[in-house]
């Protein structure tokens, strides 16, 4: 049985995972405003972005995408993390389900997981039952997504949903190396000391404020925190290291990928989203002229690779 | 140091293909409908009893004795004339007192014995009383010896049925126990119907406990009857085999116009691994988070 094998459920199971996750996809988009709401209100800035199509953004642009690189289900034997559907880690998972579904869940949504925990008391402490829930649920790309919500409004990762109501790229890219690393990149990715560089005084609560004053110049921090971040991967896998058979996987994933890495989403975020130029996000004129004027700007957008 | 500009990025992605918003997949419509609603009740399956409706058949017979025969009494001569051939006792007066001081009074006759009065028959005992007879124990003469009766057979269930000269008495007890495990079976009965399982609902299970604890009053503490002396049970059915499980759902046909705003949700999830995930390709492996190592 190879490591992406998903775990068998019984036909019990499967029916109330298929109706509590078709519950939660119906009513994702509320769920997901409720959360960036709060992280928006933690954060303290007020948004140039509203919260619709923010959602709009996470769900077609950057669900997908970090869907395709964590594929499905992989439950590695050599993984200390555990076994993950689409990213989700089976521990976060079950830590984080009343959090996210209780907290923040539509009134049905509510009912229909306090009910699913009555009738699986145990789920949550049963390692084989567990990861029989989070493949039931999270295959479905909504409910998994609904995680990557949770990861954009992390104080820890200082609120990335507020950097992105102010510079959506700039706000995924922070979130996409915290999701990788930990909230700890911003020190070991060099990123604070580029931040400093640019006028940032230190504190943490300050930091959404510093993003948005950085106006047309956040293009060029941009694209100095991917040179740090591609340094950073390039020093800890180095061919002797214990992580160099990570190394290919980590430089694909940041930039040798034509269509999912982390700069292509530069240009997919700034020309779908930002030029908005099919349509498909319902931006008012106000956001749009926010966002155009970063579209303009990361035009001149480019980094040093070595060769 | 080679430089990757954002011009080298944007047609790589073209070239690619990669340039556009994820397909949003089946939507749903979030609003109202307004229509018909065509629900299809799933039929049960015919359940057969599984044995056959029993009757009972009596074929008891009791027979009124002529009073004046068992005397040899006959008419004449304008009165009763005894007709007995044979040597026989007549103590015949105003009152008469037959009295045991010490053991039992016996009355015996070969061919049986005869009590009889125009007025009332008393029989008291400071103990019990038994009355046994060999063939069996007949109270009361049918129809007071001109048995008529229903002899139709009833054609509707409204209609009376076929009687008999004698029945047999019901034994109290078992009559008890009978009735009890019908009202237990009643309360814990579990109701087959179209669209799922069905109860009693509390009062009814209430009512049902309440004439159970009436029970014993049926029971007579003073007259008692043979205990022993009864018909054996009928054949009882075949164990069941399987119990039809009632549906749980109900489908139907929803015609109507459904009016609101389309959501652009994807309610059905793939079951099957993303096609070409990077992560699955043999070369692969980032599941794991990048070590937090400083610079």
């Amino acid at each position: 049985m190879s490591y992406t094998t998903p775990p068998t459920l019984s036909y019990g199971l499967q029916q109330e995972l298929d109706s509590l996750a078709k519950l939660i996809a119906r009513d994702y988009s509320t769920i997901a405003q409720n959360m960036f709401a709060a992280a928006l209100q933690g954060a303290g800035t007020a948004p140039k972005v509203s919260l619709p199509p923010l959602v709009q953004l996470v769900d077609r642009i950057i669900t997908p995408t970090i869907h395709q690189w964590e594929g499905l289900y992989v439950d590695h034997p050599n993984d200390s993390g555990g076994a993950t559907c689409r990213g989700v880690i089976v521990t976060t998972f079950t830590q984080t389900f009343d959090k996210i579904f209780i907290s923040y869940g539509t009134q049905d949504v509510k009912n229909a997981v306090r009910s699913f925990n009555q009738r699986r008391p145990t789920w949550k402490s049963d390692l084989v039952l567990a990861k029989q829930v989070l493949y039931g649920l999270a295959k479905n790309e909504k409910v998994a997504g609904l995680w990557i919500v949770k990861f954009l409004c992390d104080p820890s990762c200082r609120y990335p949903i507020a950097v992105m109501a102010e510079d959506p790229f700039l706000g995924f890219f922070l979130a996409e190396c915290c999701w990788g690393s930990g909230a700890g990149c911003y020190t070991t990715n060099g990123f604070d000391t580029v931040a400093r560089q640019y006028g940032w005084n230190g504190s943490t609560s300050q930091w959404v404020s510093f993003i948005a004053g950085l106006g047309k110049r956040t293009p060029e921090f941009a694209s100095k925190l991917v040179e740090k971040r591609l340094q950073f991967i390039l020093n800890i896998s180095k061919p002797e290291s214990k992580n160099s058979v990570f190394r290919k996987g980590w430089l694909r994933r940041l930039v040798n990928d034509s269509k999912n890495s982390d700069i292509s989403m530069m240009v997919k975020i700034n020309e779908l989203f930002n030029l908005n130029t099919e349509g498909a996000f319902n931006l008012s004129q106000a956001e749009l002229a926010h966002l155009k004027v970063k579209a303009e700007s990361y035009k001149s957008f480019s980094i040093n690779v070595p060769s | 140091m080679p430089l990757i500009t954002y011009d080298q990025i944007k047609q790589s992605l073209e070239s690619g293909g990669g340039l556009n918003v994820n397909p949003t997949g089946q939507g749903f419509v979030d609003g109202q409908l307004t229509g018909a609603v065509d629900v299809q009740i799933p039929q049960l399956p015919k359940i057969n009893f599984p044995m056959e409706d029993l009757s009972y058949g009596n074929s008891l017979q009791g027979t009124k004795q002529d009073l004046n025969k068992l005397l040899s009494l006959k008419n004449g001569k304008g009165g009763k004339i005894n007709n007995f051939g044979g040597s026989q006792i007549i103590i015949n007066s105003d009152r008469t007192i037959v009295n045991s001081r010490v053991d039992y009074l016996m009355l015996f006759g070969q061919s049986g014995v005869a009590i009889a009065s125009p007025g009332n028959v008393n029989i008291d005992a400071d103990e019990s009383v038994t009355l046994y007879g060999e063939d069996g124990v007949f109270l009361g003469v049918p129809g007071r010896g001109n048995a008529k009766g229903n002899l139709i057979e009833p054609i509707t269930k409204a209609q009376p049925t076929v009687d008999s000269n004698y029945e047999p008495l019901v034994l109290g007890a078992k009559l008890a126990n009978l009735i009890e495990d019908l009202l237990v079976t009643l309360k814990n009965a579990t109701i087959l119907t179209p669209v799922g399982k069905g109860y009693f609902r509390e009062d009814v299970m209430h009512d049902l406990a309440s004439l159970q604890s009436r029970l014993p009053e049926i029971l007579s503490t003073y007259a008692y009857v043979d205990g022993i002396s009864h018909e054996s049970v009928d054949p009882a059915p075949a164990p069941l085999k399987q119990i039809t499980v009632p549906p749980t759902s109900i489908t139907g046909n929803v015609a109507g116009n459904l009016s609101g705003v389309v959501q652009t949700v994807n309610l059905d999830a793939p079951t099957v691994p993303v096609a070409g995930a990077v992560s699955s390709q043999p070369d692969f492996f980032t599941s794991g988070s990048i070590p937090n190592s400083t610079i």
